[in-house]
C-alpha cells in the first residue's frame, strides 16, 4: 500500500514537473514566469483602453510623426510621417521625406497596402515585409493596440509596484507582430514598456514610452524609444506633434483611395 | 551645334538641381515641388549573332546620362517633366537631349468619392511584376527595375472617372493607345473589390477599332508570410504584335519608303491569353523571394521562331549580296528592337530573391525561357542613407544555347551605375 502512495505520488511529480517544463517554453508562459505570478485582473480591458487614448487621444483624425536614428548620442538618420487614422480602426500613412515623398500605406485589419507614386501601384504586402523597405510606416501606422491585438494573460510586473504586465496576441495574422508583452502603470494606464514578438517567438524589438504631455486636456504619450531588434546598437526615437482631431472622408481609407 | 545644345541642356540640368535644392522650402498648399537628380553610366557588350551578324549594330557602348525629373504640383495641376542628356563616350559623341512630358493632369473631386482625372497620366492595374497583362495606361515599363528608380514611366492622355466606396472602386477610362504602333484610342472599365481574403478585380477594354478583351487580377495573403497573386488577360486582335512579321512567310526586305520587314498575308484574328501567375515568401530575416510563371499568348511559337532565326539568316545573306550596308543594318536593328524589351516568346518563368541590410538593399532574379532554357540574369545592390541620395548598380546579363532567344539577342551584358539625389 505504501509503494502504491509512493508510486502514485512520484507520477504527479513528474506530471507536474512536465507541465511546468511545457509552459515554461511557451513565449506566454515564459514572460509570466519572469514576473510574479500572483494575478490580479485590474480591468485588463479598459487599462488598454486607458493606454491606447494615451496614445492616440481621438477617434479620428491626424498627427505628425518624426522618426530619428540614433547611433549612441548621434542621429543618423530622420523620417516624417503623416498618420491619418479613422474611427473603424484603419489608418492610412502618409511618408513625408524627399526619397519617399507621396508613397502611403494603408493598415486595417485586412491587410497592408503600399502606393508607390512612381510607378502608380498599390502593392499588397504580407506582415513579415513590412520589415523590409521603409518598415518605419509599420510601427507609426498602428497607434491602438486594442485594434490589433487581445489580451491573452495579465499579471504584475516583478518588483515593480503598481504595474501591469499585459501579454497580448495578434487577432488576425495582419498584424506585423505576433506577440507583445505590454507593462502598464496601473493608476494612470501609462504604458512603460513593451516588447514585440515575432510569430516564431523572435525579439523582434522593444519600446520605452515617454511621460505623458496634456494636449485639450488629455495625456498624451508624444515619444517612443524602440530598441534591438534587426539592426543591433541602434536606436529609434519616434516622436508625435500636430495632434488634430477631425472628421476624414472615408475613401482616404480604401485600396481606390490610395492614390488621391 | 549638338556640342553646345548639349552643354547648355547640361547647364540648365544643373541649374535645376541647385533650385531643386531650395524648392523643398518654398512649398505650400497649393505649389510644390519635387526634383529627382540621376546620373547613370551605362556599360553595354554586344554578341555577334544570327540578329548581329559581324558585330554589324556595333559591339557595345558606354553611355553616361544625366537627367532632370521635375515633378511641380501648383493649384492642384500636376506633372512630372524629364530633361535627359547623354554622352557615348566610346563613339565620343553626344545623344540629342530630350525633354518629355511624362505626365500633365488634374484630378476633379466632383462629389464625396467620385473623381475625374484628366490629362497625361498613367494608371497601374496590374499585381504581377516580371510581366504586366492589364498595363494599358503606362508606357516605359522594365521588369527589372519594378519600383521606376529611373523614373521612365510615363503616362497616356486619358480621362478617367473613379467612385471609390469602401466595398470597391469601379473606374471608367478612355484614354489613347500608345503601346499600339498605330496608336488607335482605347476604353476600359474596371471593378475592384474583395471577397474574403483576397482582393479581386474584372475588366474589360476595348481599342476604338472595336478589338477587345476582358481579364482580372487577384491577390491574396496566407498567414504572415505568404502572397499569392494572379493577372490574367484575354485579348481579341490580330497575332502581329509580338514580333514584326514573325508569324508569317514569307518575309519581305523593305524597300526604300517602308520602315521594317513586313506581313503579306492577310491579318487572323483570334483569342491571345497574356497571364502570369505566382506569389512571394517573406522570412522573418527579410529575406524575400518571388516567383512568377508568365504566359504571353502574342509569343512566338517553336515554328515561329525558327522562322525568324531563318529569316534573320536569309536577310544576312542576301544583304551582303546586293543590298546597301545602311538599309540592311536597318533591317537588322528593326528586328533586334522587335526582340528587346518586350519578351518574344510564349512561357517564362521569373524567380528573385531580395533582402536588405540596414541600408543595403540587394536583389538577383533569373527570367528563363522555358522553351528554349536561355536566361536572363539580373543583379541589384543599393545602398540608401536616410538622406536625400542613393547610389546603385545594377547587371544584366543574358545567355543561353544557340538559337534561344537570350543566346541570340544582341545585349550579352550591361552594367549599370546609377547616383540620384531627390529633393
Amino acid at each position: 500500500m505504501t509503494n502504491f502512495m509512493n508510486t502514485h505520488r512520484l507520477v504527479w511529480i513528474f506530471l507536474g514537473l512536465v507541465s511546468w517544463i511545457f509552459f515554461l517554453s511557451t513565449p506566454g508562459g515564459w514572460l509570466v514566469s519572469a514576473e510574479d505570478d500572483k494575478v490580479v485582473p485590474p480591468e485588463p480591458a479598459a487599462l488598454l483602453t486607458r493606454a491606447d487614448d494615451m496614445r492616440m487621444p481621438f477617434g479620428e483624425g491626424r498627427v505628425r510623426v518624426d522618426l530619428i536614428t540614433l547611433e549612441g548620442d548621434r542621429i543618423t538618420g530622420r523620417s516624417r510621417y503623416e498618420v491619418l487614422q479613422s474611427d473603424h480602426g484603419a489608418s492610412r500613412v502618409e511618408m513625408l521625406d524627399a526619397r519617399v515623398r507621396g508613397q502611403r500605406a494603408l493598415l486595417s485589419d485586412r491587410g497592408l497596402w503600399l502606393y508607390v507614386p512612381s510607378s502608380r501601384r498599390v502593392i499588397r504586402l504580407t506582415p513579415l515585409q513590412r520589415l523590409m523597405g521603409n518598415a518605419g510606416y509599420g510601427d507609426v501606422g498602428r497607434m491602438r493596440w486594442s485594434d490589433d491585438y487581445r489580451i491573452a494573460q495579465v499579471s504584475a510586473a516583478k518588483n515593480r509596484a503598481g504595474v501591469w504586465l499585459l501579454h497580448l496576441k495578434a487577432k488576425a495574422p495582419t498584424a506585423v507582430y505576433s506577440e507583445v508583452a505590454l507593462r502598464l502603470e496601473e493608476k494612470t494606464g501609462r504604458p512603460l514598456d513593451a516588447d514585440f514578438y515575432a510569430a516564431s517567438g523572435k525579439l523582434l524589438k522593444s519600446a520605452k514610452y515617454g511621460p505623458p504631455v496634456e494636449f485639450n486636456g488629455r495625456l498624451v504619450i508624444d515619444t517612443i524609444t524602440f530598441t534591438g531588434g534587426l539592426s543591433v546598437g541602434i536606436r529609434t526615437r519616434m516622436v508625435m506633434g500636430a495632434f488634430c482631431e477631425e472628421n476624414l472622408p472615408e475613401y482616404l481609407f480604401t485600396i481606390g483611395g490610395l492614390g488621391k | 551645334m549638338k556640342r553646345v545644345i548639349s552643354l547648355v541642356f547640361l547647364f540648365l540640368i544643373e541649374m535645376c538641381c541647385s533650385r531643386g535644392v531650395a524648392a523643398e522650402g518654398l512649398l505650400t498648399d497649393d505649389v510644390a515641388l519635387s526634383t529627382t537628380v540621376l546620373s547613370e553610366m551605362q556599360i553595354t557588350s554586344a554578341r555577334a549573332s544570327l540578329f548581329n551578324p559581324g558585330g554589324l549594330l556595333g559591339s557595345g557602348k558606354t553611355k553616361v546620362i544625366g537627367a532632370v525629373v521635375l515633378s511641380p504640383s501648383v493649384a492642384g495641376i500636376r506633372s512630372r517633366l524629364r530633361l535627359e542628356a547623354a554622352r557615348d563616350i566610346r563613339r565620343d559623341i553626344w545623344i540629342d537631349p530630350s525633354a518629355e512630358v511624362q505626365e500633365l493632369y488634374t484630378t476633379l473631386n466632383i462629389v464625396e468619392g467620385v473623381q475625374a482625372t484628366v490629362g497625361k497620366s498613367f494608371l497601374s492595374w496590374d499585381v504581377s511584376y516580371a510581366s504586366r497583362p492589364v498595363n494599358f495606361f503606362t508606357q516605359g515599363i522594365d521588369y527589372i527595375d519594378i519600383r521606376d528608380h529611373r523614373r521612365r514611366n510615363s503616362g497616356v492622355p486619358m480621362v478617367a472617372l473613379s467612385w471609390i466606396g469602401k466595398a470597391g472602386t469601379i473606374t471608367g477610362v478612355v484614354a489613347s493607345d500608345c503601346s499600339e504602333d498605330m496608336n488607335r484610342g482605347q476604353w476600359a472599365l474596371r471593378a475592384q473589390g474583395h471577397t474574403g481574403p483576397a482582393e479581386v478585380a474584372a475588366l474589360i477594354r476595348s481599342r476604338f477599332d472595336g478589338l477587345f478583351g476582358f481579364g482580372g487580377t487577384v491577390t491574396y495573403v496566407h498567414g504572415r508570410s505568404l502572397e499569392l497573386h494572379g493577372s490574367l488577360f484575354l485579348n481579341r486582335s490580330t497575332s502581329d504584335k509580338g514580333c514584326k512579321g514573325a508569324p508569317c512567310d514569307p518575309f519581305s526586305l523593305f524597300g526604300p519608303e517602308s520602315s521594317a520587314i513586313y506581313m503579306k498575308k492577310p491579318v487572323r484574328y483570334g483569342w491571345y491569353p497574356h497571364l502570369v501567375f505566382g506569389g512571394q515568401y517573406t522570412t522573418e530575416s527579410r529575406f524575400n523571394v518571388l516567383v512568377e510563371y508568365i504566359h504571353e499568348g502574342f509569343g512566338l511559337s517553336d515554328t515561329q521562331w525558327d522562322r525568324l532565326l531563318g529569316a534573320a539568316d536569309a536577310l544576312n545573306r542576301t544583304g551582303f549580296l546586293g543590298a546597301s550596308p545602311s538599309a540592311v543594318k536597318r533591317n537588322f536593328f528593326n528586328i533586334a528592337a522587335s526582340l528587346r524589351p518586350r519578351l518574344v516568346r510564349r512561357d517564362y518563368l521569373f524567380v528573385r530573391a531580395s533582402t536588405m541590410w540596414d541600408e543595403i538593399e540587394g536583389s538577383t532574379g533569373v527570367l528563363v525561357g522555358l522553351a528554349d532554357g536561355g536566361a536572363s540574369l539580373s543583379g541589384t545592390l543599393g545602398y540608401h542613407p536616410q538622406w536625400n541620395w542613393d547610389v546603385w548598380v545594377e547587371v544584366r546579363r543574358n545567355l543561353g544555347p544557340k538559337g534561344s532567344e537570350f543566346g541570340e539577342v544582341p545585349e550579352r551584358m550591361r552594367l549599370t551605375l546609377m547616383l540620384r539625389f531627390l529633393f
